[in-house]
């Protein structure tokens, strides 16, 4: 049988119509669309209940596989939100690479009388390196796989078993350079179930050749569902990013900036997909840049980089980027050229600590450092703008004013972040 | 009879008014340096070195990222000032972004670039 000619649309008729249309909810009838209590956003009590409930419970991705490429490299890593009690201290583990080269996790207590072994900055990306990880209180020494090598004076011990007194080690895997560790000794999940319908998506995902190159920090008093929203939706580009990115996302076609493409995945996990706006004149030097790689947002901008698999659900020809929402804290938002990403580390209901960052892939002249730091540059600028929001944003809900949020359409991706937490928290 | 020290390859010479003081080897030290410029400055900054960083992007890919003479490693801290400063002079139009988290509370601790200077 043969199949009538193709007619040839042009980019605009291949595009969905939102003009008037819910498209997102009408594919999930079961989803209620009503108005949200703020309690989950608010309250102690609940955020009691995803500290045991998530956090304890889930793996949490805490640095990429680059950070400790060989045998004795080690990072540092806070996890506030997984403390043992609620007004506790935070506690730090160790992240890394034992002698036959593989990523460990550990608790950064000595076991000895419980002194923080490692001391370095968590928050400084420098990789460091050591044969041994050795506790400045009373000298014990560790092998870089947890094993307790030395004891100084250990005949004062009585029948201490070296075997049994190594670092505490905590589940640990690596997806695709990604390292997870799980504090639940017997995680009810692998990793690879956990993070299902990303893994399948981004499985040919250049990841691995992808590293990172700017990375910004900030702690904002804001609960961390609500820092999460705040980049996973495009309703706030137009008022938020009016001065770094006026033009860049709206347009005639959709002009407040509605996701192309919204998918709901099991356990919180979720894919919202965003375009550049057909009519966009990108000031001189992006176009400049185009000819040399991508700024972030490149969509069909860039004359020498093309789409990762895995992207652009929808061969939008004006695809930006993807934002993955990999539940519970992290986004991971590839676009032409490599991925940025978020993590949002809970440190009490109205405290998170939010680290952005962007990453390339490997420069293979000096000139790619230039284009690099235009993408840097662009996404830093609008990370500020971004994060400025949060603060004003818990003020309000703590304040009484309101009893329930209303999201549209195009914020379907809070809503199923709340839904999920719910889910869980209740469960 | 004195020579004079030029910090820029001799085909840069128009660009050695800026070698002094626009040169940074962070992402940190570059925005902390262009927030504090007058928009004249930067706007300045901007008309000179744009339509020349084709010509600077191909001395600098003479050489390899991990064995860059000194002077290249400049011309390149020059390329990455321009990108710190291109959203400043073409889009939001004052020297630091409107609205945002100040850098008391915002912090740069991007990883240092993959390079390598050839010592002298």
């Amino acid at each position: 049988m043969s199949s009538a000619p193709e007619i040839e649309l042009s980019p605009e008729q291949r595009l969905p119509d939102w003009a008037n249309t819910r498209p997102v909810s009408d594919r999930y009838p079961d989803i209620d669309m009503g108005p949200l209590s703020i309690e989950p956003y608010v309250s102690e009590e609940f955020f009691e209940l995803e500290r045991e409930k998530i956090f304890k419970k889930m793996w949490l991705y805490v640095g990429r596989a680059e950070r400790i490429p060989n045998p004795g490299d080690y990072f540092t890593q806070v996890i506030e939100v997984v403390r043992t009690k609620k007004d506790g201290r935070f506690p730090s583990f160790i992240i890394c690479r034992d002698h036959n080269g593989e990523v460990r996790a550990f608790r950064n207590a000595c076991q000895h009388r419980g002194t923080t072994v490692c001391w370095d900055d968590h928050e400084n990306w420098k990789t460091n390196n050591r044969k041994y990880f050795s506790c400045r209180f009373h000298g014990w020494v560790y092998n870089t796989d947890g094993s307790l090598k030395f004891v100084p004076d250990e005949n004062q011990f009585c029948n201490l078993n070296k075997a049994e007194r190594g670092l505490s080690p905590v589940q640990c895997a690596v997806w695709k350079d990604f390292i997870f560790i799980n504090v639940d000794p017997e995680p009810r999940q692998t990793l690879e179930e956990q993070i299902k319908p990303h893994a399948e998506l981004l499985k040919d995902f250049p990841f691995e050749k992808i590293h990172k190159r700017g990375i910004w920090t900030a702690t904002v008093d804001v609960n961390w569902k609500v820092a999460i929203d705040a980049f996973q939706e495009g309703y706030h580009v137009n008022t938020v990013h009016a001065a770094t990115i006026p033009e860049a996302f709206n347009g005639a076609l959709n002009p407040n900036c509605r996701p192309t493409s919204i998918r709901l995945f099991e356990q919180g996990n979720r894919s919202v997909t965003f375009m550049v706006s057909p009519d966009f004149e990108p000031p001189e030097t992006e176009k400049w840049i185009r000819k040399r790689g991508s700024s972030w947002y490149a969509a069909g901008g860039s004359e020498t980089l093309n789409e990762f698999p895995g992207t652009n659900p929808d061969n939008d020809p004006f695809y930006a980027f993807d934002c993955h929402g990999f539940f519970p804290n992290m986004l991971v938002d590839p676009y032409i050229g490599g991925f940025y990403g978020h993590e949002f580390w809970p440190i009490s209901v109205n405290k998170t600590r939010w680290i952005g960052s962007i990453n390339f892939t490997e420069p293979e002249k000096p000139s790619d450092l230039i284009t690099h730091e235009h993408g840097k540059t662009l996404l830093r600028d609008a990370f500020r703008e971004d994060t400025v929001t949060l603060d004003a944003s818990q003020v309000g809900l703590e304040s009484g004013a309101l009893e329930t949020t209303v999201l549209s359409d195009g914020e379907m991706a809070p809503r199923h972040l709340y839904n999920a937490v719910m889910e869980m928290v209740n469960s | 009879m004195t020579t004079t020290v030029t910090m820029l390859p001799p085909e840069f010479a128009d660009l050695e008014r800026f070698a002094e003081d626009w040169v940074h080897p962070t992402e940190t030290e570059r925005n902390a340096f262009r927030v504090k410029q007058s928009m004249a400055d930067l706007d300045d900054y901007y008309v000179t070195i744009f339509p020349r960083m084709d010509a600077l992007c191909e001395y600098i890919d003479q050489f390899s990222l991990d064995a860059m003479p000194a002077a290249a490693v400049r011309l390149l801290r020059l390329g990455q000032m321009l990108m710190e400063v291109v959203p400043a002079t073409e889009v939001y139009r004052q020297p630091d972004v409107p609205n945002s988290l100040d850098f008391e509370r915002f912090h740069i601790i991007s990883p240092d670039d993959p390079i390598k200077a050839l010592e002298n």
